[in-house]
Order: C-alpha cells, then sequence, then structure tokens
C-alpha cells in the first residue's frame, strides 16, 4: 500500500468512527406532572429519568418516580395511598423536526405502594407493571430543551394511572 | 291537640339510656378475647337505616371500654375482614372502605355504635361486626341478616283509636316470618309532654296479628276524656345466636337483627 492509500485509509477511518460516536447520546430528564385513578383525587408526581441513546431514534431508559398520597374520601373516613418505584424502558424517537422530536416509551416499572385507611396503616403490596408513553421533546438550545408526555402504568395495586408529564431534557 | 309527629330512632333512645356502667367499667386491654363479651343488635328502621349497637362486657359481668386502640367494626353486605386484612388491589380496597366499613363510635361506657344507610343496597341486609386488639390482631367477626321486611297493616297511620276498654287494638302485619318474634314500643303524649308512657311489650312469636289494650300504653295518669298522639313501633327480632366462636369472644357474646315498622294515630276517649 502506498503511503498515500495508507493517509486516505486512516482519514477514512477516523471520519466513520467520529460520526458513530456523534450519534449517540445520553439524556437527563426531570420532570413533575399530575397522575390521576378513578375514585381517588389527583396528585402530583415527580420522577427522573436517565436515557441513553445508542442510535437518535432508539434508546434504553432508567427512572425513578414519587407520588404525593392518593386520596379518596367517603361517608365513612379517608383512605390515602403511597406510592413510589423505580423501572427500565425503551424508547423509540423521530427527530421530526429541529425542535420537535415525538417519541414512544414503553417502561417497566417496579413500584411499591401503601395505603392507610381508618386512621392506620391497613397493608402494603409491591410489584412490577408496564407502562407506555407518548410525548415530545423540544430542544431548545444546545443540549437543553423541554419534553410533555401522556403516559398510563396499567395495573398498579388494581389500578390504571394516568398521568401527564412536564419536564426538562438534557442531552449531550 | 297539636299534630306531633314522632321519629323513634334507636340510637337516641340509646342515648337516653345510655351512661351505664359509668365509672366501674374497666378498660378492654385487661381482658384476653375470650374474656369479653359484646352482645350486638343490628336495627334497621323506618328510613332503612340500619343502626348497629355492641355492648361490651367481660366474661363476668364486668362493664367494659374499648381500650389501647382495640376496635370493632361494622359493615353491611361487606365483610370488614376482606377490606381491613389486604396486601392486594390497595386502591379498590381503600375506596370501600371509605364507603363500607366504620369505626363503632362510643355512646358511653360499654356501648358503641354505627349508623349506616342501605340506599346502595339491595336485601337482604346482613350487618357484620369485626373485632380487632390494638396491637393489630385481627379476632374475628360476625354478622346477622336484617329480618325481612313487613308493612303494618292495622292500625291505619294517622287514624283516630278510641280506647275504649271493650275494643282493644288489633294489630296486624304482612309477611310473617314464624321463625322471628315480635315487640312492640308504645310511646304516648297527652297535652304536649304533660303526659307521657312508654311502654314495650312482647307479643312472642310472630303470628301477624296480636292484640293491645289501652291500659298496655295509655299514661295510667291521664285523664281519660284527652286525646292523646301515639307512636307505635312494631320489631321483628331474628333468634338471637351465639357467636363466641365465630367472633373469637367470650360466652355470651350474641347477635340480634332487628327489622322496625312504625305508626302513628290518635287515641280518642
Amino acid at each position: 500500500m502506498t503511503s498515500m492509500s495508507r493517509h486516505l485509509l486512516f482519514i477514512l477511518l477516523m471520519a466513520t468512527s467520529g460520526a458513530s460516536v456523534a450519534e449517540q447520546s445520553f439524556m437527563i430528564s426531570p420532570s413533575f406532572g399530575m397522575a390521576s385513578v378513578d375514585d381517588y383525587d389527583d396528585t402530583t408526581h415527580i420522577r427522573i429519568d436517565g436515557s441513553y441513546f445508542i442510535m437518535p431514534e432508539f434508546g434504553i431508559n432508567a427512572f425513578v418516580t414519587n407520588y404525593s398520597d392518593f386520596e379518596t374520601s367517603g361517608d365513612y373516613g379517608d383512605a390515602a395511598i403511597e406510592l413510589d418505584g423505580y423501572g427500565i424502558g425503551l424508547i423509540g424517537r423521530w427527530q421530526a423536526h429541529p425542535r420537535f422530536h415525538p417519541y414512544l416509551r414503553v417502561d417497566y416499572f417496579y413500584w411499591d405502594a401503601e395505603l392507610t385507611a381508618l386512621g392506620r396503616n391497613i397493608g402494603s403490596e409491591s410489584d412490577f407493571s408496564t407502562g407506555i408513553a407518548l410525548g415530545a421533546q423540544l430542544p431548545i438550545k444546545g443540549f437543553f430543551g423541554l419534553k410533555l408526555e401522556a403516559q398510563r402504568y396499567y395495573d398498579v395495586s388494581g389500578a390504571d394511572i394516568d398521568q401527564l408529564n412536564f419536564g426538562a431534557t438534557f442531552e449531550f | 291537640m297539636q299534630n306531633i309527629t314522632i321519629r323513634t330512632l334507636p340510637l337516641l333512645s340509646l342515648l337516653l339510656l345510655g351512661g351505664c356502667g359509668g365509672s366501674d367499667s374497666s378498660s378492654s386491654s385487661n381482658y384476653t378475647n375470650t374474656q369479653i363479651a359484646p352482645r350486638i343488635t343490628a336495627s334497621q328502621d323506618q328510613s332503612g337505616d340500619v343502626t348497629t349497637v355492641a355492648i361490651l362486657q367481660s366474661s363476668s359481668g364486668a362493664s367494659l371500654y374499648l381500650g389501647d386502640g382495640d376496635r370493632l367494626y361494622a359493615s353491611l353486605n361487606t365483610p370488614p375482614a376482606d377490606l381491613v386484612n389486604t396486601d392486594g388491589d390497595l386502591f379498590e380496597t381503600g375506596h370501600e372502605l371509605t364507603t363500607r366499613v366504620q369505626i363503632m363510635e362510643s355512646l358511653g361506657t360499654e356501648k358503641y355504635y354505627a349508623n349506616e344507610s342501605t340506599d346502595d343496597l339491595n336485601p337482604p341486609i346482613r350487618a357484620y361486626v369485626g373485632f380487632e386488639r390494638g396491637n393489630g390482631e385481627w379476632v374475628g367477626q360476625t354478622s346477622v341478616v336484617i329480618p325481612r321486611d313487613f308493612t303494618i297493616l292495622s292500625p291505619a297511620s294517622y287514624s283516630s283509636i278510641s280506647r275504649n276498654t271493650d275494643d282493644p287494638i288489633t294489630l296486624s302485619w304482612t309477611n310473617v316470618d314464624e321463625t322471628t318474634t315480635m315487640k312492640l314500643h308504645s310511646r304516648v303524649i297527652c297535652n304536649n309532654l304533660t303526659y307521657l308512657a312508654e311502654e314495650a311489650i312482647s307479643l312472642g312469636a310472630d303470628t301477624g296479628t296480636a292484640e293491645v289494650s289501652a291500659s298496655d300504653y295509655f299514661p295510667a295518669n291521664a285523664p281519660t276524656d284527652i286525646n292523646c298522639h301515639a307512636v307505635f313501633t312494631l320489631e321483628r327480632s331474628s333468634p338471637e345466636r351465639p357467636i363466641s366462636e365465630e367472633l373469637g369472644t367470650a360466652g355470651g357474646s350474641s347477635i340480634i337483627g332487628i327489622k322496625q315498622k312504625m305508626v302513628e294515630f290518635t287515641s280518642t276517649p
């Protein structure tokens, strides 16, 4: 191989390896929102997502979340449920526009719930549930952006949880 | 004669009769499960509401009050144990607890009560009572079916009935249940409470009819030439049933279900 060929091969290898790394990204996204369960008052929640995009369109996600108590009341008193947990998920993202990236995320949520009623702890339960989220990432400037998503978790201690999340994204 | 409408309230009558035991009552926390003997009545009144009352005594007859977190729960058609002791479906359980299960409240020493509407329940109505100790130990639960409904045929509501000693009042009602017993509570008021008589008359097994004379219900000291307002509350009671084994308490624990209907009339000379 001539020295010219070796130089060209070296430049080609550097260019392609640099482009592959640039497509990968990490994203941290704190968010908050409202959560709803039938027969209970709406409540707030917070969560932090950490995502690793293997490519711009596909990533894996991990999260932790905590809910303010879900509360309900009736003729004979009040009840409240504490709920928190963590999980992992997969994200499919479409960079439709530089400032609009809709995405679909599927979560596997490990939760811990505790019921208080009649003035005492009634019972607790821990288990896994699946969830699905449909949202949009809105890049603003550089690594900073915003996100808005609608989500549902299925069969969390017998109930489906619907929630809206609003947060910030920091993608590197 | 001023038209007075009287509502016979089991709760009100218990309030008037309450206060038994007083300073001689002991805390239930000083007794084991098998030393406590609740006597329970679940009574459905004219409005359809069910009042459950538990009188708490020791197996030796001492008056007790619930101490140190001991609790009695009351519910209708829903066993409290199904909800109070659960580790699943917490959201549904929590909501059900707020609408189905009550902690029985104190009416004074030894008496505890709960009042529940049956608007959204279909008969037969089963009244439950559950017993839990302060340490979280679930002792047991018991229940009784409220006796089936009946209608008072005579005397007719708001009629005028003579106190003629040769012509007693004939009580009659529908839907006879020979397994039950009947009792009549009468309340007669004359001259704006100047004269008052309250009587409880056992009528025996349910045969659908009974006779009561004026001497059974009319105030003995009232003039005979005046009109008075009378309220008859007829009770159908299920047989008193021992519940020691299912409630986990002492011998002497019992439960009775009662169905009440009321008729008002004017008692004339």
